[in-house]
């Protein structure tokens, strides 16, 4: 009887090993939102003064690191790609159980987006699959309208299907064992991407005429999200990073934020609109490498900026760093001298194909990521020495 | 609730805990009664009034023939005195013809609601083609199908029919017929049960044990994986081709058939093995339905070894009570008698008569039992065309292999016939998977006519599986195939005790890797659609 029992036990706990294991690391995500989600969860606790919040503008426009070899003050982007306004409270709330920053800089949108946009199953995904199990990740997850619940708590259910990509979920394994056996991450959740595929003719703020009604359930979310942050005393900056607004839904987007605003300080919550300050921040067609997103030549410019205005405006810098934290942030900040020549070959490069290939009439090329793979540190690690 | 749901693990779950947990060991029954009927109404509460009028007017049905019989024969007992034999004669085919009568109504009752759902538009579709033109149209009606009311009717007609043959007593206790109807493991796609292998079983109390247990397991994991690393993903590539079959070319339809094969027999005998496996747990041993079709050396033989309880079902109450009916034996004689009869070829084929005729309209009735449409009726008529032949030809088959010196206890010649059974298997499913009869000899005609493998494997990867998920579906069809025959060569059935023939070590890391490998590599989760169990729509 006991031997039966310690044989069933032995395979179930196997199992749970097994998958468990397989689940962190080969059927994950390999992608950069979990690299920089991970490297949310290894910053040390109560070290950020400032966390980045909201959607994919953030990561690709501000550069922590930069932030940090430039103004002192340490900051993490806590942001999603296409994160909708649905999901910022719990998102505050789980970025408050670690840190207690100075300021929280919210880029606004996710607030802008359709209700079919604000739950979508990625969008909650990306935010869910790195969560540890809580209150907040039950409350996130009950707010779906779907059955397959089960497969938020257990992403086993969702990412099994890896196992027919070996190769990237591989990679992808060895980005995240890279990352775990340094301790925290190397460039702060960095990211941004080569080459340009920036389509129509760019406008500026003062072209646009007029502002749009914000969805009714976004517009709603948003209310809610305003009122916990009054209750709660939240020390919050709601801004607009800049966009390229070459196409009809960026300009939508613009309009739609310009109520959005309106709302925000009626709560008098401060809006900042670097929409309009793309002049000032020295912001050109060639900072883009898409509609919606700087690449690293405009990450760095809106990083000086922005970095300047937040040192200006609110009293940040309250962490105390210890010897240890405050080398490995300096090291942060020296690999973004590493990071930015490899950028510039790396897009270099990418930007000759992409002609190339437009000129022999082939089809067009997709931007690359740039994020801190196993392979990239190595690179920079070289190119430091 | 899908069988092979997480949903449905943690009912199985369930209820095992709470059944051997029941003090009363006596009303442990009550515990599956519950489960069947919670099983019956979370999958369809709308259904369940059907399933209810079939238990009530079966079990009243029963008890009226019991105790018409009994009464009678009471009564006989007590006035046999005074009664000669024609008297009794007379009497006893009275009551027969009451009883008679009572089953009548019964059995036309249930199987009319069947027949008017399953039937009613493709009847009416029919009528309207012919009488259309004259102005009368008959109305299609939005019905539904109630959850299993093919299996359910069969195995709850099959009790009545027992009762009146005296097999078996009439249920007095009308919760215990119920659980009989919807006992939950079987009601979506069987196993058919008799009342005499089943009712006892469902009755007695059970105490847990290990072996049963380790058992059932093995069997449902053997059944997952089945159902969800082999038939769910293969169903993907089927239902592309056969959506819109004029796109693809004769080789892509041959391997679509083969693929079909597989998938078929992967999703309805690993749904069987969930039930069986779930009803071991309990206890509880419900009879086998599939043991190794595809190794058949003959059509008969695949029908003895391919959805066994439906065959069984068949045999007992439409072929016998046809083969020996006054009608098929006078029409034997007669044949004898005739001029035909008195030849050598004639007198056998009057001998056999009654019962190939007989087994072709019970593979008509198969037929018609997987659905309304005319390429079910095509597909019963080959198979009963095919057993038809065989037992009228098999004097000329046994002289042609003394001619030619075939030894039929070789391997060879046993190989032969398991190729070509399975051959003229898989034209019968070109039945199922064509669109209708012309759709399926059309796809028959394309497999001959229409072969190009280069055009044929450049469709094949655009079904919409990767070349992983091939290598997957042909380690798994081997799997299935090695399997299958160490069964067949040992004798064994039950995979668990295949499995207890190996050494501990060996079988825990086995079940290991089963496990693992229905983890990883099973359909399931948001990025799958589950496809549902085939013979659910039945």
């Amino acid at each position: 009887m006991r031997k039966r029992a310690a044989r069933i036990a032995s395979l179930v706990i196997a199992l749970i090993l097994v998958l468990g294991s397989a689940q962190k690391y080969f059927f994950a995500r390999p992608d950069p939102q979990a690299i920089r989600s991970s490297g949310f969860y290894m910053e040390d606790k109560n070290s950020l003064d400032v966390i980045f919040m909201g959607a994919s503008e953030v990561y690709a426009g501000f550069s922590s690191a930069q932030a940090y070899g430039e103004y002192g003050f340490t900051s993490y982007p806590y942001a999603f790609t296409a994160n909708p306004v649905s999901l910022w409270k719990n998102e505050l709330i789980e970025a408050g159980k670690r840190q207690k920053p100075s300021l929280i800089v919210m880029e606004i949108n996710g607030a802008l987006y359709n209700s079919g946009e604000l739950f979508g199953d990625d969008k909650v995904r990306r935010f869910t699959d790195d969560l540890p199990l809580s209150a907040n990740k039950i409350d996130t997850v009950s707010k779906l309208g779907t059955d397959e619940k089960i497969s938020y708590y257990l992403p086993f259910f969702k990412y099994h299907s890896r196992w027919k990509e070996p190769v990237k979920s591989f990679s992808g394994m060895q980005d995240r064992f890279c990352l775990k056996a340094r301790g925290h991450s190397l460039l702060r959740g960095e990211f941004t991407k080569t080459g340009s595929a920036c389509r129509g003719i760019r406008k500026r703020p003062g072209q646009i005429k007029g502002s749009l009604f914000l969805d009714t359930q976004a517009r709603t979310y948003l209310v809610n999200f305003l009122d916990y942050c009054r209750e709660n005393k939240i020390p919050i900056l709601f801004v607009r990073f800049p966009h390229r607004m070459g196409d009809p839904r960026g300009i939508t987007m613009y309009k739609r934020s310009r109520t959005a605003a309106k709302i925000i300080r009626s709560y008098g919550f401060p809006y900042l609109d670097l929409e309009g300050r793309q002049e000032r921040i020295g912001l050109d067609g060639n900072d883009y490498y898409n509609n919606d997103h700087l690449n690293r030549y405009g990450q760095k410019k809106l990083t000086s900026y922005l970095g300047a205005y937040i040192k200006k405006h609110y009293d940040i810098g309250h962490v105390v760093l210890s010897s240890r934290q405050k080398r490995q942030w300096q090291e942060s900040a020296d690999y973004m001298e590493y990071f930015d020549r490899y950028y510039r070959e790396a897009d270099a490069r990418f930007r000759q194909a992409q002609l190339n290939a437009r000129l022999k009439g082939e089809p067009y090329r997709a931007n690359a990521d740039v994020y801190e793979t196993r392979k990239l540190v190595r690179r920079l690690e070289s190119m430091g020495k | 609730m899908n069988y092979s749901s997480l949903a449905f693990m943690i009912f199985i779950a369930a209820v095992i805990i709470i059944y051997y947990l029941f003090p009363a060991k006596k009303y442990q029954w009550t515990v599956l009664l519950a489960a069947s009927i919670f099983f019956y109404l979370y999958s369809g509460y709308r259904f369940a009034a059907f399933v209810f009028f079939t238990a009530f007017t079966i079990w009243l049905a029963a008890l009226a023939v019991q105790g018409m019989r009994d009464r009678s024969k009471a009564w006989l007992s007590e006035h046999k005195a005074q009664m000669d034999r024609s008297q009794k004669k007379a009497y006893k085919k009275q009551v027969k013809k009451r009883t008679g009568w009572l089953l009548f109504a019964a059995l036309a009752a249930n199987f009319g609601i069947l027949i008017f759902l399953k039937y009613y538009n493709f009847a009416a579709g029919g009528l309207n083609e012919l009488f259309g033109p004259l102005g009368m149209r008959a109305p299609f009606l939005r019905l539904f199908l109630p959850l299993g009311i093919s299996f359910y009717t069969f195995q709850a007609t099959g009790y009545l029919i027992d009762v009146y043959r005296g097999n078996v007593s009439a249920q007095r206790n009308f919760l215990k017929f119920v659980l009989f109807v919807t006992f939950f493991p079987q009601i979506i796609q069987g196993p058919i049960s008799s009342y005499g292998q089943l009712s006892d079983q469902l009755l007695a109390p059970h105490r847990p044990e290990y072996e049963r247990i380790k058992y059932g397991l093995e069997l449902i994991l053997w059944g997952f994986l089945k159902k969800l690393v082999i038939a769910d993903r293969a169903v993907t590539a089927i239902d592309r081709v056969t959506a819109n079959y004029s796109l693809y070319n004769g080789t892509t339809i041959l391997f679509t058939v083969l693929l079909y094969a597989l998938q078929l027999y992967a999703d309805f005998s690993g749904g069987i093995d969930i039930s069986r496996g779930a009803a071991q747990m309990l206890g509880i041993d419900m009879v086998e339905n599939f043991r190794r079709p595809y190794l058949s050396t003959s059509i008969n033989d695949y029908w003895r070894r391919w959805h066994i309880t439906l065959g069984v079902w068949m045999k007992n109450y439409i072929f016998y009570p046809l083969a020996v009916s006054k009608l098929f034996l006078g029409a034997g004689k007669s044949m004898q008698k005739s001029r035909l009869g008195r030849t050598g070829a004639g007198a056998h084929i009057a001998k056999v008569f009654p019962t190939s005729v007989a087994s072709l309209v019970v593979f008509l009735v198969v037929g018609l039992w997987h659905g309304a449409n005319g390429k079910y009726v095509a597909f019963g008529v080959w198979n009963g065309l095919i057993i038809m032949i065989s037992i009228i030809l098999q004097p000329l088959y046994d002289k042609w292999k003394k001619v030619l010196h075939i030894n039929d206890r070789s391997a060879g010649w046993h190989f032969l016939q398991i190729i070509r059974t399975f051959l003229l298997v898989l034209v019968g499913y070109m039945f199922d998977i064509g669109p209708d009869f012309a759709g399926a000899m059309n796809m028959l005609g394309m497999c001959f006519a229409n072969q190009n493998l280069p055009l044929g494997l450049a469709q094949i990867s655009g079904l919409g599986l990767a070349g992983a998920d091939y290598g997957v579906l042909a380690i798994g069809a081997l799997v299935i195939l090695f399997v299958s025959l160490r069964q067949e060569k040992l004798g064994i059935d039950s995979p668990g005790l295949l499995l207890s023939a190996h050494r501990p070590a060996l079988q825990w890391i086995m079940l290991f890797a089963g496990f693992l490998i229905l983890a990883v590599f099973g359909v399931y989760g948001p990025d799958y659609n589950a496809a549902a169990f085939v013979y659910m729509q039945f």
